[in-house]
């Protein structure tokens, strides 16, 4: 299969401390591929390197052949590479639809236009409404989103991320926080809105995990310890070793 | 009702400002005439602070490139227009605040703010020290007896107090018109979206410090167009125009009328210029007063006038 995003021999230091150790990871294109692990173990600091959050102290990161270690995040999100975050980020003091519409005109490449007025702006309207729509914030989409209830800032959060109609579509964590039945309605709203592209998802729910995704890696210690079907890593005993040994942190595995 | 509410208070603000000179003598006609010239300038730096989220210590330098820059114009070439005059004061500021945005717009917060503060007194020194182009200390001083044409209207004299009233009120408007349309823009959404989130308006692909630099140009040429204007009215310039405290005053302006949208601005220029009018006819220490009252709005009410205006219209409307 050919891959979408390769991380080769990738190195993150704060301050001294190594982070990221050397990690190798091959994202394959269509796939949904998970990755999980102890706290702490680095899931969330890949994000960050990937999208060009935190800067890359060695190694490469390929996205379709190109090393895009070192741009900047608006260049890597043009380049077709969307993220949500684990702690929700969306424009609190915006309306929901203006937070959709925000990503529909940035998705055009008319953020920096001034020559006309956004409303007038041709089929962001429609796009916004459509998008909307899909997850399902059309009801409340005059309200602030920072007033809505966290299970649809959630929705929006992914919302944001899908609205740039990527390739590559990171998820971290989109279940965090929630009650078992909001969960549900996102991973619902997750298989609706990612189908056909490639989804990388952190994620400790491991039942999301074994239900969703196609391949798993298994990060402990900043290194990618396998990567593996979901039902290879059930059986995998290194992995249950990482986890009881770490802690007693979901014993389903 | 409330659409019509707003409409016919722009309509009786309108109305109020044609009839203006009829009704006040010319001391206060003066006044105005400056009043409308400091909401421009307040105005294009509510589009820094108000509207994206940047505190600027340094806004005065726009106003004093302008002002500057109409002078030198108007003094070594008698003939030229005034308003290219006027539009290139606009044309420097907008160079100037592109200039100092490709160095500052980097930093963010209080390492931004900082730095302003620097660069604004960097302009500052240079026309303090450039005396064979300034004027130095001693500034430049503009001749009477020009005489303006306008089109379909005739000749007049820009000494005139009644057509520099209506002149800088026409120009103005249009001004106000340009700052409120640009905020309608995509890149005036923009800057909205990184004011209330610039980590997510990043990451949703857009360059934040273009949209910045940008917006550093649009203010900078409106902050040049209401340093222009005031050297019609003032018909001199001297560095004091582009130094610290002019950056503080439009600061305390902001304050004073709050900094929420478009009126704040206006309203803080009119009480600041009032205030400062009959605060200095008192004492000679009226600066200590303004500070006592600025102090004041910050502790209890930080959203200016208008967020005071704001808050006793809803509370009334929940009775």
């Amino acid at each position: 299969m050919t891959s979408i995003l390769q991380l080769i021999d990738v190195y993150k230091y704060f301050d001294g401390s190594k982070v990221i150790n050397g990690i190798d990871l091959s994202v394959s294109l269509g796939e949904k591929h998970a990755l999980i692990g102890p706290n702490g173990a680095g899931k969330s600091t890949i994000f960050n390197l990937i999208t060009g959050r935190y800067s890359v102290s060695r190694g490469r990161i390929l996205f379709k052949g190109r090393n895009i270690a070192g741009l900047p995040p608006h260049k890597i999100s043009h380049l077709g590479i969307a993220r949500s975050f684990q702690i929700i980020n969306v424009f609190k003091d915006m309306t929901v639809f203006e937070n959709v519409r925000n990503a529909i005109v940035a998705r055009h490449g008319h953020s920096l236009s001034i020559f006309s007025l956004i409303g007038n702006l041709r089929g962001i309207r429609e796009e916004t409404d459509c998008l909307l729509e899909r997850i399902h914030l059309t009801p409340v989409q005059r309200e602030l989103a920072g007033t809505l209830p966290y299970g649809q800032q959630r929705a929006l959060e992914i919302g944001l991320t899908i609205a740039l109609d990527p390739e590559l579509i990171l998820l971290d964590e989109p279940t965090a926080g929630m009650t078992p039945g909001e969960t549900r309605e996102v991973i619902k709203l997750i298989r609706e809105t990612t189908q056909g592209k490639t989804l990388m998802i952190v994620e400790h729910d491991m039942e999301v995990v074994f239900d969703l995704a196609d391949r798993i890696s298994v990060i402990h210690l900043g290194k990618n310890v396998t990567t593996a079907t979901p039902e290879e890593i059930r059986q995998n005993v290194t992995v249950k070793g990482i986890y009881l040994g770490s802690s007693s942190y979901c014993p389903e595995i | 009702m409330r659409r019509y509410l707003s409409e016919s208070v722009v309509f009786l603000v309108l109305a109020a400002l044609v009839s203006y000179p009829y009704i006040v003598g010319k001391f206060h006609l003066y006044l105005m005439t400056e009043i409308i010239i400091f909401s421009i300038f307040c105005i294009s730096f509510y589009l820094l602070l108000g509207h994206t989220g940047l505190l600027s210590f340094g806004h005065a330098a726009y106003f004093g490139l302008g002002a500057y820059c109409t002078i030198l114009l108007l003094v070594h070439f008698p003939h030229i227009s005034i308003f290219i005059a006027i539009v290139a004061g606009g044309i420097l500021g907008l160079l100037g605040g592109v200039i100092i945005g490709l160095m500052l717009l980097r930093l963010t917060r209080v390492y931004f703010s900082l730095a302003t503060v620097a660069f604004g007194q960097m302009i500052w020194a240079i026309a303090w020290k450039w005396r064979s182009l300034t004027g130095g200390d001693d500034g430049l001083v503009l001749k009477s007896g020009r005489k303006v044409f306008i089109p379909l209207l005739g000749h007049f004299e820009l000494n005139n107090p009644f057509f520099l009233y209506y002149l800088i009120l026409v120009i103005s408007l249009a001004s106000v018109i340009f700052c409120w349309l640009f905020t309608k823009t995509p890149l005036g959404n923009t800057l909205a979206s990184i004011k209330s989130n610039a980590n997510r308006t990043q990451f949703l692909g857009v360059n934040i410090y273009l949209a910045k630099l940008m917006l550093f140009g649009f203010s900078g040429f409106f902050a040049g167009i209401s340093g222009s204007l005031y050297i019609l009215l003032e018909r001199m310039v001297s560095p004091g125009l582009l130094d610290m405290f002019m950056s503080f005053d439009v600061i305390i302006m902001s304050v004073l009328g709050g900094y929420s949208n478009f009126v704040g601005p206006v309203i803080g220029s009119f009480i600041y210029v009032y205030l400062v009018e009959y605060l200095s006819s008192f004492t000679d220490k009226w600066q200590l007063i303004l500070g006592a009252i600025f102090i004041a709005l910050i502790l209890f009410c930080p959203n200016g006038l208008v967020g005071i205006l704001k808050s006793s219209i809803i509370k009334r409307s929940m009775r």
